[in-house]
């Protein structure tokens, strides 16, 4: 192990915590986000900073994730707190007792507080517990949840979930821009969650317009990105191709396959969406081969039962069936985990 | 008791990596001249204990001052944050006092521990300030700040208090730091605005 590479990794972590408290102490919302927002990079960097560490002793593991949690408490997220917490609780059990209780003795009663807070604040939620849904059917439950969820998230702006939610309303009623801004402030408090890239990706350009999206596509790398995000990939550089001029139509495509390819490879990751990929990866093959892709690709890509579900399907345009049904699954599954 | 040593806070911006010093300076300035009702321009006086416990005639005087202009020439917004927290238009206030500690620990650390340097800050493990990161070796600082209550509130603080039937037990910070196999070298630094009183004293080795 190397103390430099530690030390380096670790780097700037310390001085995002001291600006986040500096940022609470202001104590307006946008100090308080942009401070949770700080914590939640420090948390990472300190984790990034324990695995730099070749074999780290029961008692750096202990201290880091100590320190994690704390940052997650901090950073107003107890909800990510609460999942690093149960990290703390099994590194604890290799730390004999007089030194795991000196170092976990600030965290313990910040964690307790914080947790007991979080509870107290979803027990408030009437209609979203009622409906278990944080997007009802109903237009008159909708607002109420939203109203929920707000109020949740003016106490923990950190809990990403809840942006989540809050985009979710946005999208439903088509109010891109908010439902753009909710979405990525989800993505700032938790960058390495692949949905919320991915629904980022299907908004960009009713939220940014095309040039946005267009910026969005080239930053995303195939190489590193999760099945949710190759799809959405795939099928928005499908969808730019249709209206690109002939000499970028076939780079796009050939992107949107290379992506479909390897989002079909991940598919044991996401199986929720494993028709969608494999229909993607054949529409992407069909349109590189010149072909027009009608929806007999989608009975073959195993989605009939959806197609009969669905109702409706878009008669010359699988992609957008593809595109909808990808954003409403992801949709769903990510909406269970608040 | 005799001004033993005077610090000027736009030194702080040399002696420690401007990156922690511009966050807890306006803390400094809103939390110092707090509540004394008495004078409230620098500068202002701490009686500075080195050890724990032991008589209060004990100590030194370490007199803080700053010149706001010279201050705005590292921070211009400087005065202007530190009104914003004077005024408490915040619901975090707490944070100031806190913040106000870390600032006066960074002042403590340049004046009693000259050359060395902070590098890194802890928010849920001990020590909050660390000057060596070395696992198993670690180095630093434990800070807490006190807006009244003068000594008998910073010995709460270092030696813990026992339960009563209003307040559970709390353990003292100096016990706690004495546990921790995987620190090398701690200082306790704790302060107090009403009285301006303060503790800077090695706890370990």
């Amino acid at each position: 192990m190397s103390i430099e590479l530690y030390s380096s990794v670790l780097g700037s972590a310390g001085r995002q915590k001291l600006r986040a408290k500096a940022l609470l102490a202001a104590g307006d919302r946008q100090s308080r986000l942009d401070a949770a927002i700080l914590l939640h990079e420090a948390a990472r960097t300190e984790d990034r900073a324990l695995s730099a560490v070749e074999t780290p002793d029961a008692r750096l593991r202990l201290a880091s994730l100590v320190e994690q949690c704390a940052c997650l408490v901090e950073g107003l997220d107890p909800a990510g707190a609460a999942t690093t917490w149960g990290r703390v609780l099994v590194a604890s059990a290799e730390v004999p007792s007089p030194q795991r209780d000196a170092v976990r003795e600030r965290l313990d009663p910040m964690f307790g507080a914080a947790f007991k807070a979080f509870r107290a604040e979803l027990r408030t939620w009437k209609t979203i517990r009622r409906t278990g849904r944080l997007l009802p059917d109903s237009g008159v439950d909708r607002k109420t949840a939203r109203r929920e969820l707000e109020g949740t998230m003016g106490v923990f702006p950190g809990v990403s979930s809840l942006w989540y939610g809050v985009f979710r309303h946005d999208s439903a009623e088509e109010r891109w821009k908010a439902a753009w801004k909710a979405i990525e402030t989800a993505r700032r408090l938790e960058p390495d969650n692949s949905r919320y890239a991915a629904m980022a990706l299907w908004i960009a350009g009713k939220a940014i317009g095309e040039g946005g999206l267009d910026r969005c596509l080239a930053g995303i790398s195939v190489e590193t990105s999760g099945p949710e995000v190759l799809a959405m990939y795939a099928l928005n550089q499908v969808s730019l191709a249709a209206t690109a001029p002939a000499s970028a139509r076939g780079g796009r495509l050939a992107k949107a396959l290379a992506a479909a390819i390897r989002g079909e490879s991940l598919a044991h990751e996401a199986e929720y969406l494993r028709g969608y990929l494999v229909a993607t990866r054949l529409l992407a093959q069909s349109l590189c081969q010149g072909d027009e892709p009608g929806h007999e690709l989608l009975f073959q890509a195993g989605l009939g039962r959806q197609m009969v579900s669905r109702g409706e399907v878009p008669a010359n345009d699988p992609v957008e069936f593809v595109l909808e049904n990808v954003a409403s699954s992801i949709g769903r599954s990510e909406e269970l985990r608040v | 008791m005799e001004v033993s040593c005077h610090y000027a806070l736009e030194r702080l911006y040399v002696d420690q990596d401007r990156d922690w010093v511009i966050d807890a300076v306006p803390a400094v300035l809103a939390w110092v001249p707090a509540r004394t009702g008495k004078k409230a321009a620098p500068p202002f006086a701490f009686a500075l204990s080195r050890r724990l416990g032991g008589p209060a005639a004990a100590t030194e005087a370490v007199s803080l001052s700053w010149d706001v202009d010279a201050l705005r020439t590292y921070d211009s917004a400087v005065a202007e944050r530190a009104a914003r927290l004077r005024d408490g238009r915040s619901v975090q206030r707490e944070h100031v006092t806190e913040l106000a500690a870390h600032g006066l620990a960074l002042v403590a650390v340049s004046i009693l521990l000259p050359g060395r340097r902070v590098v890194h800050m802890n928010l849920g493990t001990a020590p909050d300030l660390v000057l060596d990161l070395t696992p198993g070796a670690v180095r630093g600082v434990e800070v807490a700040g006190r807006s009244t209550g003068g000594r008998g509130a910073l010995r709460r603080v270092a030696d813990g208090a026992a339960a009563t039937p209003r307040s559970p037990a709390v353990a003292g910070k100096v016990a706690q730091l004495r546990n921790r196999g995987d620190l090398a070298e701690v200082h306790l630094s704790l302060w107090c605005a009403a009285p301006r009183v303060a503790v800077f004293a090695q706890v370990k080795p």
